[in-house]
């Protein structure tokens, strides 16, 4: 403190000489704080880098760069104190993001509201007294045949999303597996690869007859596999699975109701295909209910 | 809390500063060398600041961390400068405290007043005259004044970084930013900057 009033003191009596006062008459004449700020920054910026001493420091600092950048050194890790991005716009870009996350999603569950609007104006034409919303577009075969079965079908699909979209590499992989195990039930049964395989096949019995079937024509993958496997054995058991609240005897019911050319397999498609657009247009509609 | 205050002539570079800094960190070296102009001024006259005629010297010490430890960094322009900020004022401080032991000479070097170049008179003998009193008006402020106003006004942080690199609350280094500029210009004798004194304690800003 006493050495840096003595430094100015210093400095002002050996420059008294040149006029102290032009600097109050020069550019801080605008008269505000802002004035002060830029002259110092001016004042205090310029002196010390004449292109001798800046480019001999900069000479030393480059060569230092590049040492470090030659060790690897600048591949270090960055520590709490070397990250200077600024909190507020990180917080600010990521509030944009989740607002327009949200604009997103309400366009999406709008359209969906918009064409359940559609889909609830087209089931009055049906007039289906039991479940108007449910199956709406659901030919009158299907309806009329399975009309105690579909209110829990469509349930039990939803519950179990993975189900249908098991493929037939994976049922192959499994049948693998389980003619690894030497074909018998044991603890690995419990799980649920083993709980699809049994479904798939329509019941612990079937598993073998099931899996000779997959694994005899796994080698191409699509198309082949459904339609050789699932006639008779899947289905004929499956069925009464589906209507018991099993989930994976609903869901590879479904798959393989796809590959069946059956008017009662497709009736149960589209049904539960409706249904689930309907759920959820029905959750869209109360939920925009409420935003608006 | 805004950042009305921030001084404006180092921010026109921090986007140009920014993209130096990264091709820099991609191994770039004339990148480096273009971060390290347009850092520097600012960065040497906040050291001269507070050490006086060592501040090349500390500031060569700091370039020499900042040249290693660049791979480390994150951040855009603005904080750039805060970050080298914040290392030059480490060596300051580690300068200062060796010179604790013994005295050092008191006078600013004469060559800080001969500035080359081809300016008009009037503007030569301004600036000359300014910096060597500004310099010597700053280094009379109190400790955490002087450096609140050389990081805000000649290194160009806002009042956060300037906090940071300080180690402080923003507010205790705006009023002291504050007080300092006052003090300043009212030794400086400029006219209607000392009316403004009631906002002192008041300010938000």
């Amino acid at each position: 403190m006493g050495e840096r009033q003595d430094d100015r003191g210093a400095a002002d009596g050996r420059r008294r000489c040149v006029q102290p006062g032009a600097t109050a008459s020069g550019a801080p004449a605008r008269g505000d704080r802002t004035g002060l700020e830029e002259l110092l920054a001016v004042v205090l910026r310029a002196p010390g880098t004449g292109p001798a001493g800046g480019s001999e420091g900069e000479q030393r600092a480059v060569a230092a760069f590049r040492a470090a950048r030659d060790a690897g050194a600048h591949s270090a890790r960055t520590r709490r104190r070397d990250d200077w991005r600024q909190q507020g716009q990180r917080r600010a870009r990521r509030s944009l993001r989740a607002t327009l996350t949200v604009a997103v999603a309400s366009l999406a569950l709008g359209g969906v509201a918009v064409a359940a609007i559609g889909t609830v104006g087209s089931s009055t034409d049906d007039g289906s007294g039991a479940h108007p919303t449910t199956r709406p577009s659901a030919p009158p075969a299907a309806s009329g045949g399975h009309s105690t079965a579909d209110p829990a079908a469509p349930a039990s699909t939803r519950a179990l999303p993975a189900g249908p979209a098991a493929t037939a590499e994976e049922t192959a992989a499994r049948c693998l597996a389980y003619e690894k195990a030497g074909g018998r039930s044991g603890e690995a049964m419990a799980t649920t690869a083993w709980q699809r395989l049994v479904a798939a096949a329509g019941g612990e019995d079937q598993v073998t007859a099931y899996c000779a079937h997959v694994t005899a024509t796994a080698s191409p993958p699509d198309g082949t596999t459904r339609g050789n496997t699932t006639p008779g054995t899947a289905r004929a058991t499956a069925r009464p699975d589906g209507a018991g609240g099993s989930p994976g005897a609903a869901a590879s019911n479904g798959t393989q109701g796809q590959g069946q050319d059956g008017g009662q397999g497709n009736g149960r498609t589209e049904g539960q295909t409706e249904g689930q657009t309907d759920g959820q247009s029905n959750g869209a509609k109360t939920g925009g209910g409420k935003g608006s | 809390m805004g950042q009305g205050g921030e001084p404006r002539r180092a921010q026109a570079y921090d986007g140009e500063l920014g993209a130096a800094v990264a091709r820099a960190q991609g191994g770039d070296e004339a990148a480096f060398a273009a971060a390290y102009r347009m850092v520097q001024p600012g960065l040497l006259g906040y050291l001269r600041g507070i050490v006086g005629d060592d501040a090349e010297d500390v500031a060569s010490d700091a370039w020499l961390e900042i040249a290693r430890d660049l791979g480390r960094f994150q951040g855009d322009g603005a904080g750039f400068r805060g970050w080298t900020a914040t290392i030059a004022r480490h060596r300051a401080l580690d300068h200062l405290r060796r010179m604790r032991v013994r005295p050092r000479s008191a006078a600013l070097e004469q060559d800080v007043l001969d500035l080359p170049g081809p300016r008009s008179t009037h503007d030569e003998v301004l600036e000359s005259l300014s910096t060597e009193r500004a310099l010597a008006l700053v280094r009379g402020l109190p400790r955490d004044q002087a450096e609140a106003v050389l990081l805000r006004v000649v290194v160009g942080l806002d009042g956060l970084s300037a906090a940071r690199v300080l180690g402080k609350r923003p507010g205790a280094v705006r009023t002291a930013a504050h007080r300092g500029l006052k003090r300043l210009a009212r030794q400086l004798d400029v006219e209607g900057v000392t009316d403004d004194g009631p906002r002192t304690l008041g300010e938000s800003t």
